[in-house]
């Protein structure tokens, strides 16, 4: 689609806006259908899943194959002249062929050695550091930061599992991406537009660009400026407004940014954000 | 037939291992046995052979160590007595299981199509804005086209995977970011 | 259309789990939707351990009880049935809607959001899968739905219209009877009154004169959405394989002819002992009587969508030297469907040849005589 421009008009205002996200640092939670899929699938392959070859793994007569042994919970094979109600037991090589085989780790054990080694004495100061190490539970951090619980809306530290997108408040336009009037035709869209938002920041931010053509335009019927916007992602740093150039600045996720934004800007922008 | 290769090359080693002339590892070879061997997988021994049976039970014991760990390696790929019991299902189940997996593939269909709509629609802008860039001022269009040999740089390294669980909160994000160390 | 019986309306009253869902509101839709055994419904929709199952111990479609006790369903398939079944419900839903509020829709329209709306339903697959295709239990497989039509012509498409083609095409019935066939319809002949082979016959099938002495009855199953109670069909039996002795080839000759068939599409079996009389026989029936050394002589069944219904069958000569192209074009006959089985020379054609006071039949050898 090609815009013709009527050659009596002066050069149009150009802005360069700059679409700043930070990409997710935890994947997605997963929907209730696909958890239940991925559950029933794997339910499935254990099931039809070949017999664990221990005899491989554990050299016969060795501890460890012992230990391994003592901590499996096999099956009761076949007795003759007993009746078994839910079908006679099909055993081969300590598997039930009917149903998946259930391996157990010999775990206790480790935690044995590891005190073992704890109370020979060398090592005595790191002995509960060590003791702790291998053998605590393991327990992933809380999804929800301080930023989430508190409703810090001004740092990257929230809503980890969503892309998050920079948007500041205009005094007149109210919320929408930083967008800078490009003057000259020494720099490109993309040098104006990166370089602003660094100034604009109070410390120093890592950017990457994606790239230097506009993914987007939008055309201001009322003064007929050109917006064009730029896609980047912030890779380090902490961004804080610097100057009064606008009046707050916020990351947000798409939804939030929907909330935020007129009808008729999510519209044209909506496409562009990821989910 | 990688497998019988392996093991052929592992038995011609052997050769060379057991030392001792009574090995039946050697007349195994020659009468070219090697692969009714390899289908019966011996943990212990090749009793069956009718030449070892001549030679009595104590021999039979005898499988050199090298190849005794072939034998065990391979048993690890082949699938007998390891086979679970066919998967039956139950009319009703086999239903459950046809209408998991087509909602399955209808979601998986849907979330393609919503995916390809929009990287449609996003290409489309590309060019919308292109086109306009160009029609209102060539000179910024030329510099947004413009490749130097080396695209866009480098992708930054400093990327971090989205992982399952955050990591500690001294290291959720690099809050300090200093561009005069990194040029060093 | 709708089948609904009194009695299964009383165990409506228990709430299921997706009540709220459109497979399980049957206040609008045909109850051949649901699975009839309110048990093995259960089963379905609320997994292995709902409160009626504890005392069956395992699915109901196993009769033994030693078998279902032995049965162990994979593990979480309950769970991921619900959400899938939700899934697809919430999809089929907005199928149902349009297919109801469209006024506007054409009829064809109409039918392509009813069979979207159901054809993922699990008890509609159910019912249609483990249930008997071809005589349908309306039931069970109600046919008057176009969901079933749509699976029914996606199983006979898989391999019963393939193997139709195949045989007619390697039996050159195509094109030494009619140029081509484009099949639309499922036809399926059986002999019932003879003695032995009471089953429906395989394309290309040899069978004996004992079998063939009667008149079979055919089974046209329509899939197609057409206005099924004005529409007439037209039935031929020809036997291209007399010998022709005079010009030294073979002619084609009318065996039986049957015209104005009305059917429907879950009554759908034409017997001549159900017809009004004889004002649809255009030609009586006269079994394969092949004579000694002619070979496997082919009897091709064509049938035909009507344009219109006779007032008057139209008369013609005789069953020798029948051209059923000609017959076809004059009477602007439509060919949907075709079958085919092949006859010969058994020392029982000699009776048959007496039952219907036919002469008896020539030997050809290697010499001609004439």
């Amino acid at each position: 689609m090609k815009r013709t421009l009527s050659k009596t008009t002066a050069t149009p205002i150009i802005r360069s806006a700059m679409i700043l996200s930070r990409i997710p640092i935890v994947v997605r939670e997963l929907t209730k259908l696909e958890s239940n899929y991925y559950k029933y699938q794997s339910e499935l392959e254990k099931r039809l899943m070949w017999t664990f070859p221990d005899y491989y793994y554990f050299k016969k007569g060795s501890l460890s194959e012992h230990k391994f042994i003592k901590a499996q919970n096999y099956p009761v094979s076949k007795i003759p002249g007993v009746w078994y109600p839910h079908g006679i037991p099909d055993i081969k090589r300590r598997r039930e062929r009917r149903s998946k085989q259930e391996i157990v780790l010999p775990r206790d054990k480790i935690e044995d050695d590891v005190s073992l080694v704890g109370s020979s004495g060398s090592t005595k100061g790191s002995t509960d550091g060590a003791k702790g190490s291998i053998s605590r539970p393991i327990v992933p951090n809380d999804l929800k930061t301080e930023a989430d619980k508190k409703g810090n809306l001004q740092t990257v530290e929230r809503e980890l599992s969503r892309t998050l997108y920079l948007l500041v408040q205009d005094e007149n336009l109210g919320w929408k991406f930083p967008s800078f009037v490009v003057e000259g035709n020494d720099k490109g869209l993309h040098d104006i537009a990166e370089q602003a938002i660094k100034s604009l920041s109070q410390n120093e931010i890592n950017t990457w660009l994606v790239s230097k053509t506009p993914v987007a335009v939008f055309e201001d019927s009322d003064d007929g400026s050109y917006e064009f916007f730029l896609k980047s992602h912030i890779l380090a740093g902490t961004f804080a407004m610097k100057d009064n150039t606008f009046k707050q600045f916020a990351w947000l996720t798409k939804d939030e940014i929907k909330n935020h934004v007129t009808e008729q800007y999510f519209r044209n922008v909506e496409f562009l954000l990821a989910n | 037939m990688n497998n019988r290769q392996t093991i052929r090359s592992l038995i011609q080693q052997s050769r060379s291992w057991t030392s001792s002339p009574s090995s039946y590892s050697y007349s195994y070879i020659h009468n070219g046995a090697t692969i009714q061997f390899i289908r019966n997988k011996r943990t212990t021994s090749a009793a069956s052979s009718s030449s070892l049976k001549k030679m009595g039970r104590n021999s039979a014991e005898s499988l050199s160590p090298p190849l005794q760990r072939a034998v065990t390696q391979l048993s690890v790929l082949s699938a007998r007595k390891k086979m679970p019991r066919l998967l039956k299902l139950s009319n009703e189940d086999l239903i459950k299981h046809q209408t998991i997996e087509k909602a399955w593939m209808l979601y998986k269909k849907d979330k393609a199509i919503e995916r390809s709509m929009r990287l449609q629609r996003q290409y489309e802008s590309i060019q919308d804005a292109l086109d306009t860039l160009e029609s209102i001022n060539p000179h910024l269009y030329k510099l947004a086209t413009s490749t130097n040999g080396e695209g866009n740089g480098r992708f930054p390294l400093e990327f971090r995977l989205p992982t399952d669980a955050p990591p500690n909160s001294e290291k959720l994000w690099p809050q300090q970011f200093s561009s005069t160390n990194l040029q060093k | 259309m709708t089948l609904l019986t009194p009695r299964r309306t009383f165990h409506l009253a228990k709430p299921l789990r997706q009540n709220a869902g459109i497979w399980s509101d049957f206040s609008k839709r045909s109850e051949s939707l649901r699975i009839p055994s309110e048990r093995i419904r259960k089963y379905i929709l609320e997994g292995g351990d709902n409160k009626d199952n504890i005392t069956l111990n395992g699915p109901p479609s196993l009769k033994r009880k030693f078998s279902r006790l032995k049965y162990k369903s994979p593990e979480f398939i309950d769970d991921a049935f619900q959400t899938s079944y939700l899934y697809l419900q919430e999809k089929a839903k907005i199928y149902y809607e349009k297919s109801l509020q469209d006024t506007e829709l054409s009829p064809e329209g109409k039918e392509k959001y009813e069979i979207l709306t159901d054809i993922n339903n699990p008890e509609v697959q159910y019912n249609f899968q483990f249930h008997n295709k071809l005589e349908n239990n309306p039931k069970f497989i109600n046919y008057e739905l176009p969901v079933y039509r749509e699976l029914g012509k996606k199983h006979w498409e898989s391999y019963s219209q393939m193997l139709l083609m195949q045989r007619l095409e390697t039996l050159q019935v195509i094109p030494d009877t009619m140029p081509t066939l484009v099949p639309r319809m499922e036809v399926n002949i059986k002999f019932p009154i003879s003695t032995s082979v009471n089953k429906w016959i395989e394309p290309g099938e040899s069978l004996s004169s004992n079998v063939t002495s009667f008149e079979p009855i055919f089974k046209l199953q329509e899939y197609d959405s057409l206005d099924i109670e004005n529409q007439k069909y037209t039935i031929l039996i020809v036997n291209p394989d007399e010998p022709d002795l005079e010009n030294d080839t073979f002619k084609t000759s009318l065996c039986y002819g049957l015209m104005n068939i009305q059917i429907s599409y879950n009554d759908n079996i034409v017997d001549l002992r159900k017809l009004k009389g004889k004002e649809n026989i255009l030609m009586s029936y006269l079994p394969p009587v092949p004579e000694k050394n002619v070979g496997k002589q082919r009897f091709a069944v064509w049938v035909f969508r009507q344009e219109n219904e006779f007032t008057e069958l139209p008369s013609i000569p005789g069953r020798d030297r029948f051209n059923i192209r000609d017959f076809v074009e004059e009477n602007k006959l439509d060919p949907v469907g075709a079958h085919v089985w092949r006859s010969e020379w058994d020392s029982n054609v000699k009776n048959i040849r007496e039952l219907y006071g036919l002469p008896t039949g020539r030997v050809f050898t290697r010499t001609r005589t004439i």
